[in-house]
Formats: structure tokens, C-alpha cells, sequence
């Protein structure tokens, strides 16, 4: 708001009043008042913002994940989180809405037909805290062979990286890589998918070094996907690799 | 293999099984397959599943073990080709799919994963056949479609609000809902004034629901309505609060 602005017709509206305002509770002159009043008016605003801001923060921030919710309905939870649960689901709308979805999608026939999509979704986004930022240590992100240049760093956030490097060996193309980051061993047991569009071509599992080996059926220059899917449901995403043949 | 009775299956060196088995004269035979024959016959099992000309499945949940439990890469890169097309008719099938924002493969991938995880190593013990396997993954699919709109806060938004909402998700939500909490414990000193906040902003409960578990607390929705004014007004005025809230905007 700016220093500046002051209310037409001192003194101000209180804080009192302008939350009776939001809560429709506000007598008419009030009302009147922050309709002409600028600085009033933008002092509701950011009140309003503000409550906003909160409701959305607050949103199912005491809710247990979707994943937890179903492991608690497939009885997969240690007896203590069981009960938890339990009880957190009697008291949550949300909670009881996405269990009875659950079940009612589970009801359905394993066998159905496909549904025709209407228009392809936009393209994915990157989780919180995964973004990939475009950055990759080589001009362009074509990776060539290990025989002749060394692996590609790509650099996917400001802790985290990737090398990538393509190795042949009878008839056979794999790509090899090794995370890069300071916590690398939590890493352990992630899974590397490569994607040629729509296609797996194979996955992968995290070594203890942060190591992996992908072994592909069929040699490809075609961009690639590499999606590192962590244990904590958090994924990677390195897009637009292309492994070439020169 | 259809006169085959299964014994015994044993892993061996370079992705190779030995299957045993006593036809039906009981005499014992040995033969080995290796995971791509495997996958094959396991899409055999799924062909004939899907035509309900037979439930056998034995194959496929040998292909699942031997990912889930041996976390085999072969076996696992198969075990998602196997089911990846049961997957996505899970997924468009999903109610909630179409207004998600993101594409099928991204939905199967991350399904695919958590079910993988849950899984892996002796949790595969979990699921003593390839039906109850599935239920999970399908159960996986469900989970991320949900977990994805509840991250982007879609189901809670009328449909005009999504995408400026989504574009907003570029924090770290948890961190600040944990501020958040810290703060309200802060400004509300009253238990039930905290968990009154809890129950109508984070877990939707409406006033009257609220009185029908704890009505020793709070009589009616009247008295929830009054002391959430009265919460509401408290929060509002406090000037740290209200940065903090505006500085996420």
C-alpha cells in the first residue's frame, strides 16, 4: 500500500470494522466509507488477500497423503498409524470424500474400456522443489559416446545433478549415469525411467554410489526422457536428452 | 506351458529361471526361461484375462515377484510394460483425470512408482497374488491422480481458478504450512480455538458436523459460528501474521 494514501475522512476504519465488512456483519456507513475510501478500501483488500492466502494454506494441511490413505484402507499401515488415521478420517471431510472416491474407483471393473481423451493435457510441470532449470553443462544436450567425449553433467537444480553417458557394447546401447549431489545415498533405490515419447524404453535402480545402468533394447537418437523417481514420491525430470551415434 | 503344474521357480545367474514343474502324467520336468520369455507369456496370461478366457496369472505374479522382491531391472521395466496398458485405462477412466492438468504417462509413471516402492524387498509379501497386486496398483493410480490435485489444490477451486492457483505452486508448501502452524500456536492460546481451526480450514468439517463430535466443546453451530468470528478477527489483526500470509501470496 502506499505511504502516501490516506483515508478521505479521518479517522480510518479499524481493523474490527473492516472485518465486519468481510463478514458481511458491517453497518452501511462502513460500507460506504471503504467503497469511497482508497486507503480503506486497499487496507481491505490485503485482508482479504490475506484470508485467502490462508484457506489455501491451510487446506488439508493436517491431512495425511493419498498414499497414506490408501495403504490405511489396504490395512498396509503399522497398528499405531492405523488407528491414527482412523480417527483423522472421522474427522475430515476431505480425508472421508477421498476414501469413498477410492473405493468407488476401485468398485469399477478391473477390465474397462478406455475413455477417448478430449485434448492432450498440458505438457507436465515439475514437482515443488524439482524444478528442472535448463541448465546443462554441455552446449546442446546431446550426449555421444563414451569412447569419445567424456559423460554430459546435467545440472537439474542447484543440488542436484546427473551425468549421462551412452556405452555400446554388442549391439547393445545402455546409458550410464551417476547422481551427483551431496545427499547422493538417499538417492539409493530410486528409480530411472527413460522414455522415448510415450514409450518406457527401460528402468533402472539407483546404486549405492548413486550409480544406474539403463539397458535399451534398441539403439536411439530420438530425444529421451529421464524421470528419477524418488522413494518419497518426489520425481526428477531430465527432458530432451538425445544419445547420438557419432 | 498350459499342462504344466507349477513346483518351484528358482532365479538364477543372468536373468535366466528355472522353472520345474510335473506334467500331467506327475512326471518332473526342468526348463529354463529367461525374463523376456517370461514377459511374453505373462502378456499371454493378460490377453486372456482381458478376452475372460482364462484367470491364470501365475507367470505374471513370477514376472511382479521377481521385480518387486528381487528388484530385477529387466523384470521391472516388464512388469510395467506388462500392465501399463491396464494402467492407462485406470487412469482416463479416473473421474478426477480429466480436469488433472498432466498427462496419462506422467499418472502411470508416478503410480507405477509408489506401487514399486511399497512393494520392493520383503514387502512384497503384502500380496499373495497377482489380483491383490493389481488392486494395489490400481488403488496407485487413484493416489496420484488425488495426490497430484490436491498439490495444485484443484479440487478445492472452482474450475476458473485452477490455473492461476497452479501457477502459484512454486514453494515449498509444507515448510510454510509448518510456519503457519507454528504461528497459530502462537497467536491462538486456546486449544480448542486451535483445534477448531484445524477442523474447519484444514479437514472441511462445517459448524453443525463439528458439534456432532464435539459438542461437550462447543453446544451448536451457532457457538461454532461465534467463536470462529471471534478466531478470525484475532487472526486478522495480527500484524505478523498478516505479512506472513501476504509475503506467500
Amino acid at each position: 500500500m502506499s505511504q502516501q494514501m490516506t483515508c478521505i475522512s479521518p479517522p480510518s476504519l479499524s481493523d474490527d470494522t473492516l472485518s465486519n465488512i468481510l463478514d458481511d456483519l458491517a453497518d452501511t456507513s462502513s460500507v460506504q466509507h471503504v467503497q469511497a475510501c482508497d486507503y480503506c478500501g486497499a487496507r481491505l483488500n490485503e485482508i482479504r488477500q490475506a484470508d485467502s492466502m490462508f484457506s489455501m494454506m491451510m487446506y488439508r494441511s493436517t491431512c495425511p497423503s493419498s498414499q497414506t490413505l490408501t495403504d490405511y484402507e489396504f490395512g498396509f499401515l503399522a497398528d499405531g498409524e492405523q488407528v491414527t488415521i482412523k480417527a483423522h478420517i472421522k474427522e475430515c471431510n476431505h480425508c472421508q470424500a477421498e476414501v469413498n472416491m477410492l473405493n468407488g474407483f476401485l468398485s469399477v471393473p478391473m477390465v474397462t474400456e478406455e475413455k477417448p481423451v478430449s485434448k492432450r493435457p498440458p505438457m507436465p510441470a515439475f514437482l515443488p522443489g524439482y524444478e528442472y532449470q535448463g541448465t546443462i553443462m554441455e552446449e546442446m544436450a546431446t550426449v555421444v559416446r563414451g569412447a569419445i567425449a567424456g559423460p554430459v553433467i546435467v545440472t537439474v537444480t542447484e543440488d542436484f545433478s546427473v551425468t549421462l553417458e551412452r556405452m555400446d557394447s554388442a549391439g547393445q546401447m545402455s546409458i550410464t549415469g551417476q547422481v551427483l549431489a551431496d545427499d547422493f545415498m538417499t538417492y539409493e533405490g530410486s528409480l530411472v525411467q527413460v522414455y522415448e515419447g510415450d514409450e518406457l524404453l527401460c528402468i533402472a535402480r539407483v546404486g549405492d554410489l548413486g550409480d544406474f545402468e539403463c539397458k535399451l533394447e534398441r539403439p536411439t537418437t530420438a530425444k529421451l526422457l529421464i524421470r528419477i523417481a524418488l522413494p518419497n514420491g518426489a520425481f526428477i525430470n531430465v527432458p530432451e536428452i538425445v544419445f547420438s551415434d557419432n | 506351458m498350459a499342462d504344466y503344474r507349477y513346483v518351484h521357480r528358482k532365479l538364477g545367474k543372468v536373468g535366466r529361471i528355472v522353472y520345474t514343474w510335473r506334467t500331467q502324467s506327475n512326471e518332473l520336468r526342468a526348463q529354463l526361461m529367461d525374463i523376456q520369455t517370461l514377459y511374453e507369456e505373462c502378456k499371454e496370461e493378460i490377453a486372456d484375462f482381458l478376452a475372460g478366457r482364462s484367470n491364470e496369472d501365475e507367470l505374471c505374479f513370477d514376472l511382479m515377484e521377481i521385480a518387486m522382491r528381487e528388484e530385477q531391472e529387466m523384470a521391472i521395466t516388464y512388469t510395467y510394460r506388462a500392465y501399463e496398458g491396464m494402467m492407462r485405462r485406470w487412469v482416463t477412466n479416473h473421474s478426477a483425470f480429466q480436469t488433472a492438468g498432466e498427462t496419462a504417462d506422467y499418472f502411470i509413471s508416478v503410480a507405477f512408482s509408489n506401487f514399486y516402492y511399497a512393494a520392493r524387498g520383503n514387502q512384497f509379501d503384502k500380496f499373495s497374488s497377482v489380483s491383490k497386486a493389481l488392486a494395489y496398483l490400481k488403488a496407485c493410480v487413484h493416489t496420484a491422480v488425488l495426490q497430484y490435485r490436491r498439490s495444485r489444490k484443484i479440487d478445492a477451486l472452482p474450475i476458473d481458478e485452477i490455473t492461476p492457483v497452479a501457477d502459484r505452486q512454486n514453494f515449498d508448501k509444507n515448510l510454510q504450512r509448518e510456519q503457519l502452524w507454528d504461528m497459530l500456536d502462537a497467536v491462538l492460546t486456546r486449544e480448542d480455538d486451535r483445534m477448531l481451526v484445524r477442523l474447519v480450514y484444514s479437514q472441511g468439517m462445517k459448524p453443525a458436523e463439528v458439534t456432532e463430535i464435539y459438542g461437550g466443546i462447543w453446544e451448536d453451530a451457532r457457538a461454532v459460528s461465534v467463536a470462529l468470528q471471534r478466531i478470525k478477527r484475532q487472526l486478522r489483526s495480527n500484524e505478523s501474521l498478516h505479512n506472513f500470509l501476504l509475503s506467500n501470496r
